[in-house]
Order: C-alpha cells, then structure tokens, then sequence
C-alpha cells in the first residue's frame, strides 16, 4: 500500500504539503470507514426489523456468534492456504489519474475516501469481510460505524511512519518495502491466527452463551 | 518443500490461536445474552478492525 499510494509519501519533499495531504487523506479515510459502517449497522437494524415484523426467527439461539464464528473460522482457514474463498472488491486499485489530477490535496481527500470504504481495493485479508459481518448481524448502527471508523483510523495512522519512513530511506526504497513490516504472507498468517482466535471464541460463546 | 515449511511456520500460530480463542471464549460467553454489541464482543471487533486496517496499509 505504502508503495502503491506513493503519491502521499513523495510529498515528503516539502514537509507542509506533506502534513496538509496526509491529514486530508486521514480526515477522508476515516469519515469513508465510518460511513461504511454506519451503513452497514443500519442494514443490520432494517433486516432485524423485517425480521421481527414478519415473524421470522433464527432457527436457533445465538445464530449470530455462529455466523460470525464459521465465517472467521473459514476465512482463517483460507488466509492459511487450506482453500481459497471469494475477496469480493468493487475495483482492483485506486487510479493512478486522480493523482495526476487533482494532486497533491484532491487526489489525497480522494484516495482517503476510496481506501477507506476498504472494498475499493485488493483485500488479501479474510479478517476485513469478518469485520464487515460483526458490523452487520450487530445491528447497531453506532457500534458498527466505531468499529469501521477504527479500520479506517488504523489505515490512516500508519500512512504517518510510513510516509515518513519512505522518505527517510529514498535512498533504498526496495530495501526497505522488502523488510518485515511489509511482508504480505507473514501478515495474513499473523491475521489469520486472530481470526481463528475470534472463530473459537465466537463458536465456544455460541454454544455457552445461555 | 515450501508448503512443509509454511506449514511448521503455521502450526504455533494456529496453536496459539486456539488457545487463545478459549480464553477470549468465557467473557464472550458471558456478554452473548443479546446482539454481538455487547462490550467484549465490541472490543474484539475493535482490534480486530485496527489490526486489518494496519496491515492492509502496510502491505497491499
């Protein structure tokens, strides 16, 4: 990401232009995220609703936990190669013409809100479609958009060090984006491991939840 | 050979995850009676929202 957006990180040039873009990029990525999960907390509560008023019930207790447990337990299960599940995206990347466009501040606000909605983009992690499942069988409106606005804020926090760490090591850039930090496997076996974490505990709270 | 080496790589990571899954499994438990917006249930969403948008940031 940090190498894809490099629009942010050369900025660094001139440290204001720098800060006045990244936090514009932050201001739209968290607001994008928070909508998101407003949205979804919200279809959440209408489906409740509906639900309620035709009469439906789950066909047993707790189905949410187990919703939320089967997914986690599944997607980690694909984040660790057993087999592969759907990422569904709207588009692969955000395009290189908003930059050309509209840089440096437009092009920021736009890449904030774009990667803020999460599904703009390639999402290599299961843990994302887990988040969004929470937001939704929750039903609650509030909830959900604090928790996506925390995905949001996580993406836009890190844009600060790592903006500035790209600026810091120009010189090398490859060595750098080959260190640790941005290994993509290394990664989803770390997230698929809380994903299971989550997946036992959901499922387990499921069957002692009373 | 490379599958064999993830696998071991993957192993203390799953065996982690389980136990660590049992742990978070009782106040869970315990805050299932309604939603899944009961406040242990919010605080794992949480994390686990940060910890994604983290390393989707870093590595995609």
């Amino acid at each position: 990401m940090i190498g894809t957006i490099g629009s942010l990180v050369q900025e660094t040039s001139s440290r204001l232009r720098w800060l006045l873009s990244v936090c514009l990029y932050s201001v739209a990525c968290v607001g994008a995220a928070l909508l998101l999960g407003l949205a979804l907390g919200l279809a959440g509560r209408a489906q409740r609703a509906t639900a309620a008023a035709l009469g439906l019930r789950a066909p047993f207790a707790h189905a949410e936990f187990w919703l939320v447990g089967l997914l986690a337990l599944a997607y980690a299960a694909s984040d660790l190669g057993a087999f592969p599940l759907p990422h569904p995206t709207l588009r692969r990347q955000v395009p290189i013409t908003w930059w050309r466009r509209w840089r440096p501040y437009g092009a920021a606000l736009m890449y904030g809100a774009s990667l803020g909605l999460g599904f703009m983009t390639i999402i290599p992690f299961g843990a994302f479609y887990v988040v969004c499942a929470w937001c939704l069988v929750g039903g609650d409106p509030l909830a959900a958009a604090w928790v996506m606005g925390a995905y949001g804020a996580a993406r836009a926090l890190v844009m600060f060090p790592a903006s500035w760490g790209a600026y810091r090591h120009r010189g090398h850039t490859v060595e750098w984006l080959s260190s640790p930090l941005f290994d993509l496997d290394r990664a989803r076996r770390w997230l698929a491991a809380v994903l299971l974490a989550v997946a036992v505990a959901a499922l387990l709270a499921g069957v002692l939840a009373r | 050979m490379i599958a064999v080496n993830t696998r071991s790589r993957a192993l203390p990571l799953v065996a982690g995850a389980v136990a660590g899954g049992l742990v978070l499994a009782v106040p869970l438990a315990a805050n299932s009676r309604q939603a899944p917006t009961g406040a242990v249930w919010f605080v794992v969403a949480l994390a686990l929202a940060l910890l994604t948008g983290v390393a989707k940031t870093t590595t995609v």
